[in-house]
């Protein structure tokens, strides 16, 4: 998430051609309530759903896997779509604070024959590092308590195939909503 | 003047900390309390350790667990 994000700013911060549509594009998902998103992924990820069809057609079969269907694999969607949401945060966050940056340190750099890699890398990267920190933990409390949405639309309120993509969260829930702790129920009666 | 500038910070943030500690720190004192009765509506009977017991005995938590610590890898 951290590293995706701070590519997708750095890549913007190069001006390219139309980098506040993408901006703005890429702070989408974010401002969507995530129950919609995950109807919309869990439509999309079907067996036999666009996403599966799209692979087929580019003849990838080996990865048009049963995304949400299979035990195995139902952990590891959930959190690429948490990954595809939270970054536009951290992309936002990044980016504001590159355009906060001094600009002459970059032109410096530039003048002195850094190539982007090295500019990013030794000039960029070091002035970020408490934005970096900050959605870091942020990225973690999110992950640790905030992923309730997800597993509740995708896996259908049990948590998905199984017990494949249960959280705390969720087991609280359903502790507390149906009382489905086998051996609490035995000792109230 | 001297004690007074000591004093001040005290006084512009002891409201909110008050109103944080009735707010937030009572509920907690009291779900800590909660935790160790049983759960029968409101007010059950103590029973100590039994609802952590049964809790952290159930394979299907510590699986729980497991998939919270597997989704902090999406972090890096």
């Amino acid at each position: 998430m951290v590293a995706l994000s701070l590519l997708i700013a750095l890549l913007l911060y190069e001006r390219v051609r139309g980098w506040k549509a993408y901006r703005t594009v890429l702070f989408l998902p974010y401002i969507l309530a995530i129950p919609i998103i995950a109807v919309v992924a869990k439509q999309m990820l079907q067996l036999e759903g666009p996403v599966n069809e799209v692979l087929r057609w580019l003849s990838l079969d080996a990865l048009a896997l049963d995304w949400i269907g299979s035990g195995d694999v139902a952990l590891w969607t959930v959190m690429l779509l948490i990954i595809w949401r939270e970054s536009a945060l951290g992309v936002i966050l990044f980016l504001s604070r590159l355009l906060a940056l001094d600009e002459s340190l970059v032109e410096a750099a530039k003048i002195e024959g850094a190539n982007w890699r090295q500019r990013a890398w030794h000039v960029l990267i070091p002035q970020l590092r408490g934005v970096i920190e900050f959605f870091a933990v942020i990225s973690a409390i999110t992950l640790l308590t905030a992923v309730f949405a997800y597993v509740y639309m995708i896996g259908g309120g049990r948590g998905g195939p199984g017990t494949s993509t249960m959280v705390v969260e969720l087991y609280i829930y359903n502790a507390l909503t149906r009382q489905s702790l086998p051996a609490s129920r035995r000792r109230c009666q | 003047m001297r004690t007074h500038s000591r004093l001040a910070p005290w006084l512009f943030t002891g409201p909110l900390i008050l109103l944080l500690l009735v707010v937030f720190g009572q509920s907690l004192v009291r779900v800590v309390e909660f935790s160790f009765k049983m759960v029968r509506g409101i007010d059950g009977p103590w029973i100590g350790l039994r609802n952590y017991q049964l809790v952290l005995g159930q394979p299907l938590f510590w699986e729980s667990v497991g998939h919270n610590l597997l989704l902090l890898l999406a972090i890096p």
